[in-house]
């Protein structure tokens, strides 16, 4: 088990006491700063974030034999959305707390949203991707999540619609919406 | 989602290629983008505080399961196995309606039985209220019968063997209970319209014949008693007795006195069970009559050979 190992290959870990340690390690450093950056996104401020982080962990290592159990068709992609549906529930567990139970993000005071980089449109096509995207997300959490997580985690439009808590319907209008308004927000990069 | 957009979505997973060249330089370019949005480096404090925390959980420990410490364990089933189950109760519980409900048409056909019944029933509720000379006295001038003739009656638990063995008297009993006049019984009845007793009737003929110490409780528990007219009682009496050996809930009883003096054989027919009361109740049906069986109820079935 290394840094390079699949996802399912280390919740497989979680559930071998001999090697829970190394797999709980390994799985923060891929994951923690990433839980850090989503739950920050979602208006938890620094102390709040690394508290539902650790959370987070906590139910990763107590729920992985479950998740093993299962019979996954596609074990790495269905490990990543589990993982999120797990750092997820720590965040609604959060709201809950805090009594935001019934607000929604577009209630989140923007100030509240997390460090987003400030990078500016430039000339060069990468960086201003990269400063757009950020804005985006700033701008709708969720759908820079849905960006994030099929770029990055390779998500399916199903899996995402599961961790946005939207019905299948409701997720292909709102993919629909979050693309529209990222081209919107690309476009300054194309025109330079 | 328009299907644009599901492909573009896809594409961004990889799980399909590109559309073209510059949908390809887009995505790649927010993939980049995306993957630089993750977060700074691992906070190796942070990480430290993990570990301790999981170590002073136990769920570090080789002894313990992470997967059931600190959580009870679930009971639900697999979703799958969960559907089959549920699908599986819904047949069962509709299967179970339709074998052992009556046709829509037999509980259409048994509505009116059911009225004619309830006047006879509240007759009951009120020869409990009533002195028992009193009622006895109306009874015996609603059957109209002599008052020695009543009187002559043997003392017997039952009324039925002692009327028998007086047959004008029986028959001009079993013609009272049957609610029509002397005449028209004796000018016989076709198939198809067989006469039939209600409770009331049947109690009132063996209540004269009671000795005085007889309870009027027991008259509420009378058999119902339907005639019928075949063409061949005793192959009428064989389709009975295929149908009880085909069912063991179901009972085919043919009387000690079976011949009457009018020549009608009798049986009694019960059932214990709802399959046993459904194929007596498919009989009645095609003999066109009214009772319907239930599960513990009697039907005394008198066969007579039609002329």
């Amino acid at each position: 088990m290394n840094s390079a190992s699949p996802d399912a290959e280390l919740i497989t870990g979680l559930v071998s006491p001999a090697a829970r340690r190394e797999a709980a390690s390994l799985l923060y450093q891929r994951y923690a700063s990433r839980f850090m950056a989503y739950l920050r996104r979602r208006g938890l401020g620094q102390a709040d974030a690394e508290d539902a982080v650790q959370e987070a962990f906590i139910r990763l290592i107590r729920r992985a034999e479950t998740f093993a159990l299962r019979d996954q068709t596609e074990p790495d992609r269905a490990c990543r959305a589990w993982i999120w549906t797990v750092a997820r529930s720590a965040w609604l567990d959060w709201r809950k707390r805090q009594g935001q139970a019934g607000t929604t993000l577009d209630d989140v005071p923007e100030g509240a949203l997390g460090v987003v980089p400030d990078v500016a449109v430039t000339s060069n096509y990468q960086d201003c991707v990269h400063g757009q995207l950020a804005r985006f997300a700033q701008d709708y959490p969720d759908g820079g999540e849905a960006i994030l997580w099929a770029a990055v985690d390779g998500l399916k439009t199903s899996q995402i619609g599961e961790l946005l808590g939207r019905s299948a319907g409701a997720t292909r209008e709102f993919l629909s919406q979050t693309r529209k308004r990222l081209r919107q927000y690309l476009a300054p990069c194309l025109e330079s | 989602m328009t299907q644009r957009d599901e492909a573009w979505f896809a594409a961004l997973a990889g799980e399909r290629a590109p559309a073209d060249q510059p949908e390809a330089q887009e995505l790649a370019a927010i993939r980049r983008a995306a993957a630089g949005l993750q977060g700074g480096g691992v906070d190796e404090l942070a990480q430290q505080r993990l570990l301790a925390r999981l170590e002073a959980e136990g769920l570090l420990s080789s002894e313990t399961r992470p997967a059931t410490e600190g959580r009870r364990r679930s009971w639900r089933l697999p979703p799958g196995l969960s559907s089959v189950a549920v699908i599986l109760l819904c047949v069962g519980v509709t299967l179970e309606w339709a074998v052992f409900s009556p046709p829509a048409e037999e509980v259409l056909e048994s509505a009116p039985r059911g009225h004619k019944l309830a006047p006879a029933l509240e007759e009951f509720a009120d020869a409990d209220r009533a002195p028992v000379a009193e009622l006895r006295a109306d009874r015996r001038a609603q059957t109209q019968l002599p008052a020695a003739e009543a009187a002559a009656a043997p003392v017997a638990p039952s009324a039925r063997p002692a009327v028998a063995e007086d047959p004008p008297a029986r028959q001009e009993l079993e013609s009272a209970a049957l609610g029509e006049p002397q005449a028209e019984r004796k000018e016989g009845t076709e198939l198809g319209h067989a006469r039939v007793a209600t409770p009331d009737a049947v109690a009132r003929l063996s209540r004269d014949a009671r000795p005085a110490g007889a309870a009027l409780a027991s008259e509420q528990q009378a058999t119902a008693v339907v005639e019928v007219l075949v063409p061949d009682p005793a192959a009428t009496l064989a389709v009975l007795e295929k149908l009880a050996q085909a069912d063991s809930t179901l009972r085919v009883q043919l009387l000690p006195a079976e011949k009457t003096a009018s020549g009608l054989r009798r049986v009694t027919l019960s059932c214990s069970a709802p399959s046993g009361c459904n194929r007596l109740n498919r009989w009645l049906v095609e003999q066109k009559l009214e009772q319907r069986m239930a599960p513990g109820q009697a039907l005394e079935v008198r066969l007579g050979q039609r002329p």
